[in-house]
Parts: C-alpha cells; structure tokens; sequence
C-alpha cells in the first residue's frame, strides 16, 4: 500500500506563518481561505521542502513573486553578480532575516521521523593557507571576528543529517545550476494560476512518453471530450487529433477548460511518486467539468502514489471536490481553510475530512 | 459565484457568533417565542428579533448532531444543539459523541449529559440539550407539556390524554411520539385551535414563566454568556 509523503505539515518561519501547523493531511488536500492567508505559501514551501531547497526552485518561486528582480534592483551593488540572499530572505517570516539569525525556515510533518526541512543563511568563514582557501562554517556570532573574511552561505539540513551549503551569490554570466542531489529530491509538479508556462510543457511531455503515459493521458483528455482520438506535441504545442480526421488542432481550440485539464493531469503523471501542486485549481474550469477533473485526480493519483494540493477561491470547486471524493472509494479527501486566528496572532489551520465536507456541503455551510 | 443557501430549513435574517441548532420549523418557532416570553428576544411589528444567540433549524435529529461541524466554523464563539432523547437517551448520547470524534472535533463530553444541560469548553463553546431533561427518554413535547397550567386539573389536558389512549384501532403514530399526539389534540381543543407549539407560547397557551424551563434558559444564558 502506498503512504502518504507527508500525513501532517508544520512550517516555520515561513513567508506569513511563524508557525502553521496542520495536523492531518490527506492523499488529496484542497487549501481554501481569505486572500493572505498563506495558501499560496503553503504551495511554495511543499515545492521548497521537495526539491530540497535546491537554488533553481528557489530562484523560480522568486521570480514567479518578482521578487528576485527587486531585491537585486534595489539592494544589489555588484553588477557582475547575483545575490541570492537578498531575494533570499524575503521567504523568512520576518522579510528582513538578517544573515546568521539562528531560526531556520523550516518545513515538514509535525512528528518528524527525521524528514523535517530547514534553510538558512549562515556566515562562513575563509581560512586562506597555502593552497587553497577553506571554508569553516556556519559560524557562530561568537566566533565571527576570528576571520578575515565573512561570507554568505545558504545553509540546508534534512532531519538530523549533517547541514550542506552552497554559495548565495552567483556570477551572472553563468546560469544558476541545481543544487540538490537528484535521489535526494522529492518529485514535485506545480501547475501555476496561469497554467504550465510554454517552454515546460515539452519536458514534461517528454517525460511522461519515456514513462510510457500517454496512453494514460489520452485516455484523461477523452474522457472529458469524448471526439478527442489521440494528443500530440507539435512546436512545443500540444495539438488535438479529433475522430472525424478534420486536421489535427491546437488544444486550445477545444477550450481553455481542456488546457487546463490537459496541464493538470500532465503534471501528474509527472509527480509520481510525489507531490502536485495546483494554484486556484477553478481557473479557466466551467463548474460542470470540474467534477471530472478531481475524478481522475482521485483515480490516478492514488495509483501513481502522487499527493495533490490544490488552492480555490471556488465554492464550485469544493462541491465538485466532495462529489469526487465522496464517489471514491478510498477516505483520502482533506479540505483545509487556512485563517487568521482570532487573537491576532498568527495563522491557523481548521480542517475538513470527508465526513465533514459531506455534510458542509449537504447543508451549504461556508468553509472559504 | 456564490454559494447556494441551503444552510437551514428556518433561520433568522440576522447572523450571529452564537447559534442554536434545533431539529425543525416548529422547533425554531417555539425556542424563538419562548425567547421573547423569557425577555431574551424583542419583537418588532410580530417579527422576531434575535438577541446574543441565533437559531437555526435543520430537518431532523441526525441533521442536527451533524450540525456539529459548525463548531469548525470561523466567524463561530459559540454553538448550541436541543435534541431529542426519544426512547433511549443513551443511545442520542452516544450519536454525539461519535459524530464529534468523526468529524475530529476535539471535545471531551462525559459518559451522561448534565442534567443541567451540558456545556463543554474547547476552541468554541458547545451546548448540549438532549429533551426533554437531560435525564429521561422523551421529545420536545414532554418539555411543553409541563409548561401546561395546573396540567393535573387540567380538565382538556386529561380528557385529551384519555382520547389518544382509547384511539379506536389503536394509534397509527409511534409510541415515541404519542407526547406529541398528546399536545397536538389538546391544542387542538383551544379558544383558537390547532396552532403549532410557536404559537402555544405566544398565545399563552402554555406557560413560558413555567419554573419547569428555568434550567434550560439558564443553561442558554451560560452558554451564550448572556447576562
């Protein structure tokens, strides 16, 4: 039997949460709440703990946000380097993390069993010998004036394993390389509001003809338009072949709705083995086939071991949610609301199993 | 696009952090006149106007223990729900509880309800009131019916009871309800006859100053925090 990757979450030191905690999680989360609540966030900081904090993803989320060009336009001298740290810190609650602040990010289940994630951006000291400088690091304050020079590190600690750190500037000439083990990460797809940007689509198309999917795929795309023989990629553009041989088509030309679904259900055959992410799953979706969409997200994803969360603004998209997963045999919906706790003090998380959603939404209760 | 409303059979126009969860339409009208009987509601040109705590009604008892999953909501401080015992208050005990570990709604409620009406702490206040009296098997009817004048010498109340006892063929209703079959002919034999139990109240026809309902209105100010 497959098990979850994560059966509970808590993030620190996160973006706006000091400290979340969700104590359970299912095989398929949806995430509802007010704007700035985190849910985004919640998102991001799976996409941070899967790929390790590998510096690519990092740089992607930040350049998804903008921020990446801000805290190099405004706080960057150096015009032949990037620095990380700067666009860095504004994932630590508190944007103006100071380098050395001993609390990491830090992202994992709530009983740890040695997978919690945690990043930071610690001084390193440079001993410079005969031969080749040496690092020494992550420094102390104490420690700090017993070096010449200090230098900023992004520090990475995966449950009590030794910390690992890569260097937090990069020469701009050279493209920033990954800087994570390839075993060591978690596969992780995350399909944005937008839907999957252009120049992503055909690596993920690639893979999934490697991992012999299509099948599988064009099976998804004709159950939702039953005319739809087959799919292919044509110039990084997925194109449509009808039944009736009319030329075969952009897929677009079915409907946003169909690209949409066609995204979705791509990265999942692209997250086996673990996490897709899906941003305001309701985009460009007409409320009749959201239902279908969350049925092959409850079939497939529990077959390719693949745990699923989605965001929505949508009181559509939880009904469809409930209807699929209340069709499914296997207790494996959560619905979490994310809020503002009423003291003020931070964000919560309330959550909904199967049970409780039936009965939200057979008695029309708010749960956004 | 907005949420379908289906929330209750009946509720208020006004939203309120506090709500009482009830099984029906006659249910919510008879709590809400009891209400104004009591003073906790006002009325305004023969409307209702909920004060401190709202109602809502749902269908039916295991709508209402359903109904428990409020407690999760928000804008929520605190929830109450009026059920009935029916023939065994054990078993409507046990409902609740299981609903509220189903749902994982984390309160600890104790092997027998308080027979002063049960409240328990958590993230929001929950009120329990299994009727008629925490204590016996019973509906909502047997509560009414003590709050019917001088019920001993009362003359139609006896000659009523002595009707549904001698129905001919025997009754058609179930033995749990025969409290119910019981009010509704002795309601039916009034100055106006047949109204609902709301209209009993605020007709007068029984009495809302009944020492019989000072536990459970003091159980509501508790919960609601009403002075």
């Amino acid at each position: 039997m497959s098990t979850l990757h994560l059966d509970s979450l808590e993030i620190k030191n996160f973006r706006c949460f000091e400290h979340l905690v969700i104590e359970k999680l299912g095989r398929i989360n949806l995430i509802v709440g007010k704007n700035s609540v985190g849910k985004s966030s919640v998102l991001e900081g799976l996409q941070i703990y899967a790929n390790r904090g590998d510096a690519y993803n990092l740089a992607d989320i930040l350049k998804y946000r903008r921020e990446m060009d801000y805290a190099d336009l405004t706080e960057n001298n150096d015009r032949y380097r990037i620095n990380l740290t700067h666009a860095i810190s504004f994932l630590f609650h508190k944007r103006t993390h100071e380098i050395g602040d001993n609390t990491p990010i830090s992202i994992g289940p709530t009983i740890p069993q040695g997978q919690t994630f945690k990043l930071n951006i610690m001084w390193y000291g440079e001993i410079r010998t005969d031969d080749e400088p040496r690092l020494v690091g992550p420094l102390t304050p104490d420690t700090y004036d017993q070096f010449s020079s200090l230098i900023p590190r992004i520090t990475v600690q995966i449950g009590d394993q030794q910390p690992r750190s890569f260097p937090a500037t990069y020469n701009r000439t050279v493209s920033l390389r990954s800087t994570s083990k390839e075993g060591e990460r978690i596969p992780c797809c995350h399909v944005p509001v937008n839907g999957l940007a252009r120049d992503s689509i055909t690596p993920l198309w690639d893979r999934a003809i490697i991992q012999q999917d299509k099948t599988l795929l064009k099976h998804i795309i004709s159950a939702l338009i039953p005319d739809i023989a087959d799919i292919n990629l044509l110039n990084n553009t997925i194109i449509a072949i009808d039944t009736i041989n009319t030329p075969p088509l952009p897929i677009q030309t079915f409907g946003e709705g169909l690209m949409r679904a066609f995204g979705i259900s791509l990265a999942l055959v692209n997250s086996r083995q673990g996490f897709l992410l899906i941003d305001e799953f309701e985009t460009g979706l007409h409320h009749t086939i959201q239902t279908d969409v969350w049925r092959f997200i409850f079939s497939i994803a529990k077959s390719l071991n693949v745990q699923v969360f989605a965001t929505t603004h949508s009181w559509d998209c939880v009904e469809a949610f409930e209807k699929a997963a209340a069709e499914d045999q296997n207790e494996e919906a959560m619905l979490i609301r994310l809020q503002q706790k009423r003291d003020g003090s931070g964000i919560e998380a309330e959550t909904y199993n199967e049970r409780a959603l039936e009965i939200v939404t057979r008695q029309g209760l708010e749960v956004r | 696009m907005a949420r379908p409303l289906k929330a209750s059979e009946e509720s208020h126009e006004q939203k309120l952090p506090c709500r009482l969860l009830v099984e029906g339409g006659a249910d919510f009208h008879f709590f809400s006149h009891l209400f104004v009987k009591r003073g906790m509601y006002a009325k305004q040109q023969g409307k209702v106007i909920p004060k401190g705590f709202e109602i809502r009604a749902s269908g039916d008892c295991n709508q209402v223990i359903n109904g428990l999953v409020q407690l999760k909501e928000y804008e929520l401080d605190a929830l109450g729900i009026v059920v009935d015992a029916d023939l065994t208050l054990a078993d409507r005990w046990k409902a609740i509880r299981t609903t509220l570990s189903d749902l994982k709604l984390d309160y600890e409620i104790g092997d027998q309800p308080d027979p002063l009406g049960s409240i328990i702490a958590g993230k929001k206040r929950l009120g329990i009131w299994v009727m008629p009296d925490n204590q016996i098997p019973g509906i909502i009817e047997h509560f009414i019916s003590w709050m019917v004048p001088e019920k001993t010498e009362n003359a139609l109340w006896q000659h009523a009871e002595q009707a549904i006892k001698t129905l001919p063929g025997g009754p058609l209703f179930l033995e749990k309800d025969s409290a119910k079959a019981h009010l509704a002919t002795w309601l039916a034999w009034q100055e106006e006859p047949g109204h609902p139990i709301g209209l009993a109240v605020s007709k007068g026809y029984v009495q809302a100053e009944s020492p019989t309902v000072d536990n459970f209105i003091d159980w509501i100010k508790r919960l609601f925090q009403l002075t």
